[in-house]
Parts: C-alpha cells; sequence; structure tokens
C-alpha cells in the first residue's frame, strides 16, 4: 500500500460519533458534586457498572484487540483528593457519607479504622503487590500510619426482584511516598488485592 | 471549531473558583475528548473510564494550568493521551478484580443500556475498526499523532501544541507512523 493511499483512507474512514447523554451528565454531576473547588472534601467517588459487552472490542496493552467477556466490571476511580493525604496527615475524621450520583456504586474514603489484623492484612497485599513492589525498589515508603479505611459501598440489581441490593466492604487505602510524589493504593480486603495503584 | 481564547481564558480562571463554570468548560469540551479517547480505544466502557480520568484530573489540577495561549482543549487532550496510557499500564490488575467482583446474573441499569447501544453503534464501522487494529499496534506516540491528524482532523500545529513538540518532529512523527503502518498492513 502506498502512503497517499493509507492517508486518503484516514481521512476518509468514517468514524463512529457516539453520544453518550446519560453518562455525559452523570459524570457532569460527579464533577459538580465533588466541590474540587470548594470545601475540597476527601471524597472518593467509584462508580462500579456491570456492563453489557455486547460483542465489545476492547484493546489491551500490546495494543492487540479481543472479544471482551459477556460481563465487565468498569471500576471507574473518578477521583483523587489531593487533599486527602493532607487531611489524613492532620488525623482528619471524616464527615458523613455523601450520596453517590451513580446508582450502581460508590466508593468514599472513611468509616470505621481499620483493625491491626486489617492494617496487616493490608500490608501484607500491598508487599505482595508487582506493582508495588515496583515502586519499592524505586525506594518508596509505605507508613502504616497511611493504610487507611475505604468505605466500599457496592449496588446491584437483583435481576429477579429488580430490586437493588447494597454490599458494604471495607478496604484499604495506601499512600504510598516515592520520591516527592505520592502513589494512592486501593487494597480489596476481601479479595486480597491491589485493586489500583495510581499516582 | 473557532476557538475564543479570551473568552476561554476567563472561564479557565473563573473555574477555578467556580465549579458550574467548570461545567460550562466541561460541556464544550466532553464531546470531543470521550470522542477522541473512543477513537484511541475503540472501547465504550474504556472511553467512559478514561474520560472520566480526565476530567477529575482536569478539575484537580485546574489551578496548575498556566496558560500559554493554546485551548484549554489541547490541555485536555494532552491528559487524555496521558490517561489512556495509563490506564492500559493498569488494566490487568483491574481487569483480575472485575471478575472476582462479579457474581450473580448481571444488572442492567440506564447507563449500562446506553453503553451497549453505543457498542452496537461501534460495531458497525468495520473499515474504522480495521484502521484502529492496525494503530493500535503503534507505539504510543505514533497512535497519538495519527488518531489527532486523521481522526480528530487537528493541523499539525495543534498537534504540537498538544503533544507539546515542534511541527517538524510531528511531521516526523506522521511520517514514520504512516510507514509503520503501511508495513503492518502489507
Amino acid at each position: 500500500m502506498e502512503e497517499q493511499e493509507l492517508i486518503e483512507q484516514l481521512e476518509n474512514v468514517k468514524l463512529p460519533q457516539i453520544e453518550m447523554a446519560d453518562y455525559q451528565s452523570r459524570l457532569k454531576m460527579a464533577l459538580l458534586e465533588s466541590d474540587y473547588l470548594g470545601k475540597r472534601r476527601e471524597v472518593v467517588f467509584m462508580e462500579v457498572i456491570k456492563v453489557r459487552a455486547v460483542g465489545a472490542l476492547d484493546s489491551i496493552a500490546g495494543g492487540l484487540i479481543t472479544q471482551q467477556p459477556v460481563w465487565k466490571v468498569i471500576l471507574a476511580t473518578v477521583l483523587t483528593a489531593a487533599v486527602i493525604g493532607a487531611a489524613v496527615f492532620a488525623g482528619y475524621s471524616i464527615g458523613p457519607q455523601k450520596a453517590s450520583p451513580f446508582p450502581e456504586g460508590s466508593m468514599e474514603v472513611g468509616g470505621p479504622q481499620l483493625t491491626a489484623e486489617q492494617k496487616e492484612l493490608a500490608l501484607t497485599i500491598l508487599m505482595a503487590d508487582a506493582g508495588v513492589q515496583e515502586l519499592l525498589r524505586q525506594g518508596a515508603i509505605i507508613e502504616p500510619d497511611l493504610v487507611l479505611p475505604l468505605e466500599v459501598v457496592m449496588t446491584k440489581t437483583n435481576d429477579q426482584t429488580g430490586e437493588i441490593e447494597e454490599i458494604r466492604e471495607t478496604w484499604a487505602q495506601a499512600w504510598i511516598q516515592v520520591g516527592d510524589s505520592v502513589w494512592g493504593a486501593k487494597v480489596d480486603l476481601v479479595r486480597s488485592i491491589v485493586v489500583s495503584l495510581s499516582e | 471549531m473557532t476557538v475564543d481564547l479570551k473568552q476561554e481564558r476567563e472561564l479557565v480562571v473563573k473555574a477555578r473558583k467556580d465549579t458550574e463554570v467548570f461545567g460550562q468548560l466541561y460541556d464544550q469540551n466532553f464531546g470531543r475528548i470521550f470522542g477522541y479517547v473512543l477513537r484511541r480505544t475503540a472501547s465504550v466502557p474504556v472511553a467512559q473510564d478514561v474520560t472520566s480520568e480526565v476530567f477529575f484530573k482536569a478539575l484537580k489540577n485546574l489551578e496548575k494550568f498556566h496558560w500559554q495561549g493554546i485551548p484549554f482543549s489541547a490541555w485536555l487532550y494532552r491528559i487524555a493521551s496521558h490517561e489512556i496510557a495509563n490506564y492500559y499500564r493498569k488494566k490487568r490488575r483491574e481487569a483480575a478484580h472485575a471478575i472476582l467482583v462479579r457474581d450473580g446474573d448481571p444488572a442492567v441499569n440506564p447507563l449500562s443500556v446506553e453503553i451497549a447501544q453505543a457498542e452496537d453503534i461501534l460495531m458497525r464501522h468495520e473499515e474504522y475498526l480495521s484502521l484502529h487494529m492496525a494503530i493500535a499496534q503503534l507505539p504510543p506516540r505514533y497512535q497519538e499523532v495519527i488518531t489527532l491528524r486523521y481522526f480528530e482532523d487537528k493541523q499539525i500545529k495543534e498537534i504540537a501544541q498538544i503533544i507539546g513538540k515542534r511541527e517538524g518532529t510531528v511531521k516526523s512523527l506522521l511520517h514514520r507512523g504512516l510507514e509503520r503502518m503501511r508495513n503492518l498492513m502489507g
């Protein structure tokens, strides 16, 4: 194929134009509700949506395209408050929960303090995680005091009754110092995995 | 789309203190950012996930945004490119968790219906999906410039603003990216 031929193909291909009004408005609501520019509360929203992925295509890290499983859960961690760390250092106590704008799940920082066993479990899970190990090789410091409770509220619709059921779990959130940067890790204590690790 | 930079600059300044004004910036830019991420990833759920990250990051870092005479959208595109790469770095971990979390029969909510419809539309664009498959095999720097140039219809100057490189570099990246793509497509 000649370059010009490829360019013409790229220029003339019919592109998907998709509008997602519901998603757009939900995200906007979440942004405005996040109050990032105002009081800067230490709330982390998480959307846990069960999605019917009808023949969805998805790209993977290597750039290949694979078929999605029929069902998939999208964990959209949409907010990481910079002030969380500051609040934590100050021994901030978490206020009342904030209603999630998402109908299918929310995640919030707070809840009861972790027990010593939960904290130890969180540290064990963190230490076993490949991503965290890489950070440790870079000189990361994990302070046990910065392993905090993360109350997770997941909801799902009962397929038979149509009612929304709520599932609450206590996870841990760890703040990891790597040089000048701070990484946040969400640790699922029920399934013993690090769910996300991001700067 | 012609961007009134002066007006946009005023909006950005106001948005630092007023979420409603940020909402205006969001409305102005949501479509193009979601569209860009969708055309980069060819996946509606991934595009949603990444777009959410982009706007929350933008909101979080708005005070760090220094006006340099380029559209606000260029900054958002840059965040989007970063988040796309970031998403794939984290993908394996989250996919593993997704399998563990799902149990019982799946739930359907209005948003999941919207996603399913969007995926239906996406699946009908076979030629695009075929091109995307080739583009997705390129290193991210080539994916970025090719998508911006041909799918987002950006000029070389605009791409240079988005990726923070010189126009000559963009041209070079485009040329090399197309060459690699031609080889992949045979």
